[in-house]
């Protein structure tokens, strides 16, 4: 009994430490950067030269690098080095926050974009960003380019820049971390694959939705992602592994239900029974993906309930693995609970 | 320097308002003082048209402490005007420069004269009284005031009730240290009017009848009592050719508490959102922000006079341009000089 209690603890613990995202670093992309106000596209590019501009200390706004006053649009340029070889097909460059709008380049290509550039602007300013790319968009030598716009007080890269890998993603087959669709509030239609959801916010999974503009939120959410799957796996056993989710989820593939937490905590295995009902947003989830409901384009609906505390796809890996893979990863070894009436009431109200 | 005149012709009426200063003042040591002003002064009670002028013979007054209430100096019990003197000499190496006067605390109201001029007010005078005395006094002496010798300071006081006079702090002329490299130098005299014109941001508008005011001050320590609402500032400044293909700042401090700032008649920055005579603020600390305009070599004409013109709306209480660096500058002098600050 000790033992349980302890390794209750532990989870705690650790629940509590990995809460934004666990990334693993490979580049620290703080000190010195290239600065210039002002806004051309040309700067996005890789091959533009940038000596003439002058250099600030990141992290640290514009203001406190001597640019006091500033508000508008200014640019940030860093040349790395990857002199590693990386297997992984995914990488991230977790840049924090940025005051208020931004939009990040690689090497010239877009890699993502947070809050609304004027006319129609939007802040961001309290949102964390983690963008990710593909491994191709890498070179040895690499140019990271940062459009910002502020409109007042405090601007530019106010935290640590990080290029990281997920060494957890070394087992998926498909990759569906990054960029997904996504929407406070609940409706049943947005299980349906057709809903147009363009109009949506942009969110980084996994990362709690409070490190993403949703300070606070409790309640629905949901999550949508459209991917394909490759021709080798279309005749495999496959899992779709959704990391940890606080807390309820109900997910959906194609507008057919692929599984829930609930089902997961209804199968719980007899010597998993210490772990409490309440612990859902603890759960690793894993469902098996029906042959038949594969299809050429497939579309991922996640709803979402969070009870209190952080919310969202928090924890990876995010993507699809082959069963036998699956079983041979050790992600299956985590905690099941039992279904409490907040839950249950939940999954009523999703699918009645 | 008529304009000190004029600006104590419209002084008719000094209010003091318990208004929040402090944010983004220098820190003392970022001063270094370089004329000290405490001792003797030459005093006298009462008051006289021509007491201000350095031509006017004080040789004969009583000499007292500053700082030190009159109380303290053998004037107990009196209430009423005051008038200190001082002549003193200053190292020709600063009087190009950009100074502060500081004269600590003044009990009750005040105005201050250098070589004729007025500088600076505190408080108001009766009828319309009122006290200054929780404020210290820091006013900006104008580059090339100052004379190698016989500089007269003088300083006309009112004192309502107990303690009166300059009666506490560092009493002196100080220089800031890495001061901020100029284009020009904005305090000083501006253009002024209240009410609200768009035509008032246009170059070839008339202002040749507007009032001059004193920059950096709230409108209401010149005279400019009680008034909340729109004002417009409006100053011409010469702009070397040298900086033609250089981008510049133009930097107006910290304004209470909504500005829109146009240069040659076109908009180059605001704080706050402007929709007609409707003025949201974007936070209330708007009136703490520090504008500094950034402007590109289009934006402005090398080699020519530039029209710089401040439309500036003020809610409730203190109004205007009051604080903060109020200059021209180029882009890499603004900012080495604010890294120098934050290091």
């Amino acid at each position: 009994m000790k033992l349980r209690i302890t390794l209750i603890t532990a989870l705690v613990i650790f629940s509590v430490k990995g809460q934004a995202s666990d990334l693993d670093v490979i580049v620290k992309l703080s000190g010195s950067w290239k600065f210039s106000i002002g806004d051309s596209i040309a700067w996005a590019g890789k091959n533009f030269n940038h000596d003439k501009w002058d250099e600030v200390i990141v992290p640290g706004s514009w203001e406190s690098n001597g640019y006091v006053g500033y508000n508008g649009y200014a640019w940030y340029r860093k040349k790395f080095i990857i002199d590693e070889y990386y297997e992984d097909k995914t990488f991230y460059l977790d840049v924090g926050k940025i005051d208020d709008v931004d939009e990040v380049y690689i090497n010239g290509h877009k890699i993502g974009s947070r809050g609304i550039f004027p006319p129609h602007y939007k802040t961001a300013y309290n949102q964390h960003r983690i963008y990710s790319f593909p491994a191709s968009y890498l070179d040895k030598e690499n140019i990271i380019a940062v459009r910002v716009y502020d409109k007042q007080m405090d601007g530019g890269l106010i935290d640590n820049v990080n290029l990281c890998v997920d060494y957890n993603n070394s087992m998926l087959e498909v990759d569906l971390s990054g960029e997904w669709k996504f929407k406070t509030s609940h409706n049943k239609k947005w299980k349906d694959p057709d809903y147009n959801d363009s109009d949506w916010e942009n969110i980084f999974v996994p990362m709690n939705w409070e490190s993403q503009n949703y300070e606070e939120y409790d309640g629905y959410a949901w999550y949508r992602k459209t991917f394909t799957v490759p021709d080798n796996l279309t005749n495999q056993d496959l899992m779709l592994v959704l990391g940890k989710i606080d807390d309820i989820d109900i997910v959906y593939l194609n507008g057919k239900i692929l599984g829930s937490v609930l089902k997961t905590i209804d199968d719980q295995r007899p010597n998993r029974q210490f772990i409490n009902k309440k612990n859902a947003w603890n759960v690793l989830r894993s469902y098996e993906i029906p042959k038949e409901l594969i299809r050429e384009n497939n579309t991922i609906c996640i709803a979402v309930y969070d009870t209190h505390g952080k919310g969202g796809i928090y924890k990876g890996p995010v993507g699809i693995m082959t069963k036998r893979n699956f079983a041979r990863s050790g992600l299956d070894d985590s905690p099941f609970g039992k279904a409490d009436n907040i839950i249950e009431a939940f999954i009523y109200e999703l699918i009645y | 320097m008529v304009v000190f005149r004029i600006i104590y012709r419209t002084v008719i009426i000094f209010i003091s308002l318990n208004l929040i200063t402090g944010y983004y003042v220098l820190k003392s040591q970022d001063l270094e003082k370089i004329i000290d002003l405490k001792g003797k002064w030459r005093f006298s009670i009462s008051e006289k048209s021509d007491w201000e002028k350095n031509s006017f013979d004080d040789s004969n007054w009583d000499l007292v402490n500053v700082p030190s209430r009159w109380e303290n100096e053998g004037y107990y019990g009196y209430n009423g005007y005051g008038f200190y003197r001082k002549t003193f000499n200053s190292p020709s190496s600063v009087n190009s420069l950009t100074l502060e006067l500081h004269l600590g605390y003044i009990d009750d109201a005040d105005v201050v004269y250098l070589n004729g001029e007025i500088i600076g007010a505190s408080g108001s005078f009766p009828p319309n009284y009122s006290t200054a005395y929780k404020s210290f006094r820091r006013y900006v002496i104008p580059e090339n005031l100052l004379k190698p010798r016989n500089n007269v300071l003088a300083i006309k006081v009112y004192d309502f009730e107990l303690t009166g006079g300059i009666v506490g702090g560092d009493i002196g002329i100080f220089k800031e240290k890495n001061a901020l490299v100029v284009i020009e130098d904005l305090r000083g005299k501006w253009k002024f009017k209240t009410g609200d014109n768009l035509a008032f941001k246009k170059t070839d508008y008339d202002d040749s009848k507007w009032d001059e005011i004193w920059v950096p001050s709230f409108w209401e320590n010149l005279g400019y009592r009680n008034y909340d609402g729109f004002a417009w500032y409006r100053k011409k400044v010469f702009i070397p050719q040298e900086y033609k293909d250089k981008t510049i700042v133009l930097a107006l401090g910290q304004i209470d508490d909504n500005d829109q700032t146009f240069l040659n008649g076109k908009l180059v920055g605001q704080i706050g959102d402007f929709d007609g005579n409707n003025v949201k603020q974007w936070s209330n600390y708007d009136y703490r922000q520090v504008r500094a305009y950034y402007l590109s070599p289009n934006q402005f004409k090398a080699g020519q006079y530039n029209l710089i013109a401040v439309r500036v709306y003020d809610i409730k209480k203190g109004g205007g341009m009051y604080e903060g660096v109020i200059a021209l500058a180029e882009l890499k002098k603004f900012v080495l000089y604010w890294r120098n600050k934050n290091e």
